[in-house]
């Protein structure tokens, strides 16, 4: 009896998990070997940046693929870098002849070093978004095709221009910022589009600045305490992301200062929108998950068919930043037809699109 | 008495004695541990008032009753089951789905529901649902507490993210969302949920027979068994118990956040666990209470808060409450004695 | 049977646990205003015919009156009902509860009001329960943990006069089970002053006692237990320890059971060597010395300091006073692993719990002990491995189906049989053996015997806590006797003269 009854608790649990950590798991019809095997590693889908990330996918690959032609799991790590790994070896494991692409988020950078090797041993071609690893770079292996990111310095550093800007005497004024998780490439970035923001207006004073592991309770929780220590000396509020962002907002909404006090986040999630609209958010930068999943892809894919080819690109081509946008009240009605109200429509031939600059390849870490 | 000899003191007296000395000196430890949570709770008090700029100002006491609302409602609930021995991680996953709930039942922008008040109750009464079925698991299944509650995290956690789908719900009943706007001086509606819902576990616990049975069966559950007590039955309850309380928890959670996004509940249960161990009560059970657990949320809020305040590392952070951590769980362990998670 | 001053009366009581029987046939009755001394050795029965009649057991078979009607009970609360209540040996009060809470635990209900209990009542009614005995010192809103020990138990008594006590003044039936042992003389007297009284007051009392100058001076009638069986009903002034003594001691097995020409003369080596070593609290005072090819055997009720001197020597508890020296070098263990270092490996006495991994197979279990000596480089060489566990098989007639076979699903004699190969192929020079034949056939007992001689006769020392003091004479060179925490004789116990039972036990009483 007792042991049935484990049985049962363990296998609700494996079902509950593989619901919610496979909740995108897109399939059009059954069986087949020789379905194309699509794997997105990422944090979780608790956060709607995410699910954007594989709306952008399924966008992608019903269009170039086919609906029915493949087979997409979404794995969350949850924040842990050993569950990434674990997953990106059973992605790997479930793919026959190589007929997969991989999409990885990595929780940290060094995870994206691991997966090099094993995606390499496995002849999967892959890319990374956001972070790479230390002296890992795409064109050194044969099956890494690229890495993007979303411009996270210059989109930090704009958005925080915009905030700047917006104060009553614009160019003047206090803030404190939300980072999101000190080794995290994206977090790190950001932080540095900031800084390089601060250092051109010599009259913004960084108050403070504390990481909130990209948990928005811990943003609310900062935000509280600031507002005591500093009380209403508090201009603006530069945020990491648009989940802490929101919780920011409401905190102090719940203070009665929401609109006062300026706010901005990253990302560019559907349920920012209607605080930008209300004024309760200033800004954020569209990273343009749709962009970053469906082209990611898209190279992936590219490279699989032999569409490119990698031997002959040249290094500086497979480092890119991705185009996104500044979301304010003055953007979001273009915003808003663009990507919420249709979904963008990609050309995901001209891989060149996405590119809004390369990446310096001289400069790498 | 003894024919061992006459006139000189016998052999049962002088083991006896010895014995009763060995008694009084554990004794003595014992309340010294008692004591050692509300010494610490004094002096991380001095540390911050003397180097945290800010500490010490109207407008952080508020901070502090705000912050140490949430958690204590979730702590109060979960002393019980560790009282009785046993211990609840499926605050995460319960916290999340009680918040998911409320969210799609009352006023929001995806479900058609607007059940106000009424939306908030099934909630909290789902949460005391999984509670229940976590305390059933476990002592009918005989199955260790700590698993059936962590399989009861995920479960609930999966629940919550596929009842929303992508996107959390926003709330929009303004009711509901007064919850944590509302303030009355000073402080919003759920610090006002969490003073009453802690006096009314004091009352479980100090003035119901059922609280002592409850201490009763984490010191000596056979003892409590032989005695009449359906032993049985109270674990469950206490399991629903905390079901309960984490439930409104997680409500509260959701009203602050303005949507029932399951990430009110993740992560909670370190905090709240955390916060019965400093406290003193031991998690072998049948020692402490939730007066000790009040002690241990406000060390745990102030050393969050302070830390903010004096601007510490981040890393810094995290290292100095695993450390306290530690030390608590340390002194409130006798030695000796093996420890069975129930 | 039918008498109106019988209170309890039991007939043809027997309780079988598998197959070992605790009980066989018991009668005998107590009468109001009548108290009762029960003893017997250790494993006698004693503690478990009052097991049945407090209804923590139900008898295999047999049947028990209460007041001439009869009486089932099938839990304590059955029983206090009935007006039967019991003092444990082990303490029965909630420490982190107050003595009220105590009082009444499990009988709230009549100070309940909406859900709340109303303690101040219940302080109330217990104060005047606590006057009663005359125990004004003890306050009802106390916690158990802050009083001690000894009134405890006073507490203990008043709980279960309480709960046992009948509205009709027909008597109770008081069950005390040791409630001496951790007693001052002085409060020995004072609790002899309320069993006189409570037998004044037309109660029956049973007292369990191993000290007979005790049952002496309280006793109206001594009940003697040996072996399970009800032997003797004393009665009268002219009662001696003596008498009793004879009643207890059975015919004593044959020397060729305990394998006794076998028996090894102590060679020279010095193993261990204990001076004034005491444990604060347990036992005090403490000498004597284990040679090599030595057998040393503890006896003593439980209680006497025998399990705690034991649990020193093997590393589970640390001596607080006095010298321990292990072949000549002074030792203090801090843990049994310390111990094992030293050579003394122990088979402890709960074998399934503590003495071995029931899931795991033979080999495993064997060698867990000796794992250095079977492995090259650090890696466990399989052969060895089997090798050793097939000899040990052969040596020591392990009926089982091979060295892979589970431990769990041998019969309780193998299994031990098992202990004793991992024990011995640990290269230890000392072993504690606590109770080792406990819950083993009688076949199996005297391949253990053998076994134990074998181990002497390679030069290994012994110590011993026999299941039996026929066992302990019949093993060892010597018997350390125990009581109440000391020493009171080392026996000699050489082949040739092997002591009778009498001439240890009057040392332990």
């Amino acid at each position: 009896m007792k042991k049935v009854l484990v049985a049962l608790l363990v296998l609700a649990m494996l079902t509950t998990i593989a619901l919610s950590g496979c909740s995108g798991k897109a399939d059009g019809s059954s069986g087949g070997d020789d379905k194309l095997q699509v794997g997105i590693l990422i944090r979780d889908l608790a956060n709607p940046y995410y699910v954007q990330i594989q709306e952008g996918a399924e966008l992608f690959l019903n269009k170039v693929v086919g609906d029915g032609k493949y087979s997409l799991t979404v794995y969350e790590s949850g924040g842990s870098d050993e569950k990434q790994i674990n997953d990106a070896k059973a992605f790997i494991a479930s793919v026959k002849n190589g007929n997969g692409l991989l999409y990885v988020d990595p929780n940290n950078a060094p995870n994206a070093a691991v997966i090099a090797d094993l995606a390499e041993d496995a002849g999967i071609y892959w890319n990374t978004t956001w972070s790479y690893a230390d002296g890992v770079y795409p064109f050194d292996y044969e099956y890494y095709v690229l890495h993007e990111t979303a411009d996270n310095e210059v989109g930090a550093y704009e958005t925080a221009k915009v905030m700047f800007d917006s104060f009553e005497t614009p160019g003047k004024g206090k803030i404190v910022a939300v980072q999101g998780m000190l080794s995290n490439d994206a977090s790190i970035d950001r932080e540095k589009g900031w800084r390089k923001a601060l250092e051109e207006y010599p009259d913004v004073e960084l108050l403070d600045i504390q990481p909130s592991d990209w948990d928005a309770k811990e943003g609310l929780k900062l935000i509280q305490t600031w507002l005591s220590k500093y009380g209403e000396d508090i201009d603006g509020v530069l945020v990491c992301n648009d989940g802490v962002a929101v919780a920011v907002a409401e905190g102090l909404r719940a203070e009665g200062l929401n609109g006062k006090i300026k706010v901005t986040g990253f990302d560019g999630t559907d349920d920012i929108l209607p605080l930008i609209e209300s004024g309760d958010v200033l800004a954020t930068f569209g990273s343009n998950a749709y962009i970053q999943a469906g082209y990611g892809l898209a190279y992936d894919y590219a490279a699989l068919n032999g569409e490119i080819d990698l031997d002959k690109m040249p290094p500086e081509e497979r480092m890119i930043n991705t185009k996104g946008v500044i979301i304010s009240t003055d953007t979001l009605a273009e915003y808003r037809k663009e990507f919420v109200e249709n979904k963008p429509d990609y050309d995901y031939d001209d891989l060149e699109f996405p590119v809004s600059s390369y990446i310096d390849i001289d400069n790498l870490h | 008495m003894s024919d061992a000899n006459v006139g000189t003191i016998a052999h049962n007296d002088i083991i006896a004695e010895e014995f009763q000395t060995h008694i009084r000196n554990l004794d003595r430890r014992n309340r010294m541990m008692q004591v050692a949570p509300i010494i610490v709770l004094v002096v991380i008090f001095i540390i911050f008032a003397i180097g945290a700029p800010g500490f010490i100002s109207v407008k952080n006491f508020f901070n502090l009753l705000n912050q140490m609302s949430i958690p204590l409602i979730v702590a109060t609930g979960i002393t019980f089951v560790v009282l009785i021995g046993s211990i609840d991680l499926s605050v995460d996953g319960v916290m999340g789905l009680s918040g998911a709930m409320a969210g799609l039942l009352v006023l929001n922008d995806k479900t058609p529901f607007n059940l106000g008040f009424f939306g908030v109750i099934i909630a909290v009464l789902i949460a005391g649902l999984c509670g229940f079925v976590t305390g059933l698991i476990s002592v009918k299944g005989k199955i260790p507490s700590f698993m059936v509650s962590f399989a009861m995290s995920s479960i609930t956690y999966g629940f919550a993210m596929l009842s929303y789908g992508a996107l959390p719900p926003i709330i929009n009943d303004t009711s509901v969302r007064a919850i944590a706007l509302t303030k009355i001086g000073n402080l919003p509606i759920f610090f006002y949920i969490a003073v009453v819902l802690f006096v009314v576990a004091l009352i479980v616990q100090d003035k119901t027979a059922t609280g002592k049975h409850i201490y009763a069966i984490g010191e000596n559950e056979s003892l409590a068994k032989i005695s009449g007590v359906n032993v049985d039955k109270v674990k469950i309850a206490v399991f629903a118990l905390a079901g309960l309380f984490v439930g409104v928890g997680g409500i509260c959670g959701a009203a602050q956040l303005g949507r029932g996004d399951v990430s009110v509940g993740t992560g909670m249960v370190f905090p709240a666990l955390a916060a019965v161990v400093v406290g003193g009560t031991s998690l072998a059970g049948g020692k402490g209470g939730v007066q000790r657990t009040l002690i241990g949320v406000l060390i745990i809020t102030i050393l969050n808060n302070g830390l903010v305040l004096i601007g510490a590392n981040a890393y810094f952070k995290d290292g100095i409450v695993g450390i306290i951590l530690i030390i608590a769980v340390v002194t409130t362990i006798s030695r000796n004695s093996k420890m069975v998670a129930k | 049977m039918s008498d109106t001053n019988t209170l309890f009366a039991c007939k043809g009581i027997s309780k079988e646990y598998g197959n070992t029987k605790a009980l066989q046939d018991i009668s005998f009755s107590v009468n109001k205003g009548e108290i009762v001394g029960l003893v017997g050795e250790n494993g006698a029965g004693k503690s478990t015919l009052m097991k049945i009649m407090q209804g923590v057991e139900t008898p295999t078979t047999g049947e028990m009156t209460m007041r001439g009607e009869a009486y089932y009970p099938k839990n304590p609360k059955d029983a206090n009902r009935s007006g039967v209540g019991m003092v444990f040996q082990e303490q029965s009060l909630l420490t982190n509860l107050t003595v009220a809470q105590n009082m009444f635990f499990g009988e709230e209900d009549a100070f309940k009001k909406f859900g709340i209990v109303n303690w101040r009542k219940m302080n109330e009614v217990t104060r005047s329960i606590l006057d009663a005995l005359s125990l004004e010192d003890i306050d009802g809103n106390q916690k158990v943990s802050s009083i001690q020990f000894s009134r405890r138990q006073m507490v203990e008594i008043a709980k279960v006069l309480n709960r046992a006590s009948q509205t009709d003044a027909s008597g109770s039936l008081i069950l005390l089970d040791e409630p001496t042992s951790v007693l001052s003389s002085e409060e020995i007297e004072i609790l002899f002053g309320k069993v006189q009284k409570l037998k004044a007051d037309g109660n029956g009392v049973v007292f369990i006692s191993h000290r007979l100058d005790e049952i002496m001076e309280i006793a109206d009638k001594v009940v003697v237990f040996k072996d399970g069986h009800c032997v003797a009903e004393l009665v009268g002034d002219d009662i001696n320890e003596e008498m009793i003594f004879q009643k207890m001691i059975g015919k004593g097995t044959s020397s060729e059971f305990y394998k006794v020409h076998k028996q090894t003369e102590p060679g020279d080596e010095i193993l261990i060597d204990a001076q004034g070593l005491s444990m604060f609290g347990y036992f005090k005072d403490v000498d004597f010395t284990l040679r090599s090819g030595e057998v040393v055997g503890i006896y003593g009720v439980v209680g006497s300091g025998k399990e705690n001197l034991c649990g020193v020597l093997s590393g589970d508890e640390k001596h607080t006073e006095g010298h321990l020296k292990v072949k000549g070098k002074t030792v203090q263990f801090s843990s049994p692993h310390k111990s094992l270092k030293a050579g003394i490996s122990c088979v402890p006495t709960e074998r399934r719990v503590e003495g071995q991994v029931g899931i795991a197979s033979i080999r495993e279990n064997i060698s867990y002990s000796c794992m250095h000596a079977l492995t090259k480089m650090g890696l466990l060489s399989s052969k060895k491995d089997k090798s050793l566990t097939d000899q040990w098989i052969k040596d020591l007639r392990i009926k089982c189906e091979g060295g892979e076979q589970a431990v769990e699903n041998l019969s309780g004699g193998n299994a031990q049989k098992v202990v004793f190969a991992r024990v011995l192929s640990s290269d230890s020079d000392v072993i504690i053996l606590n109770h080792p034949t406990r819950g083993v056939d009688v076949g199996a007992k005297e391949e253990i015997y053998d076994i134990i001689r074998d181990a002497t006769a390679r030069g290994m020392g012994v110590i011993l806590q026999g299941d039996t003091l026929d066992e302990c004479i019949g093993l060892s060179n010597k018997i350390l006797v125990m009581k109440d925490g000391f020493v009171t004789k080392i026996v000699e116990a050489a082949a040739s003269a092997k002591p009778k039972q009498i001439d240890v036990m009057q040392h332990m009483m």
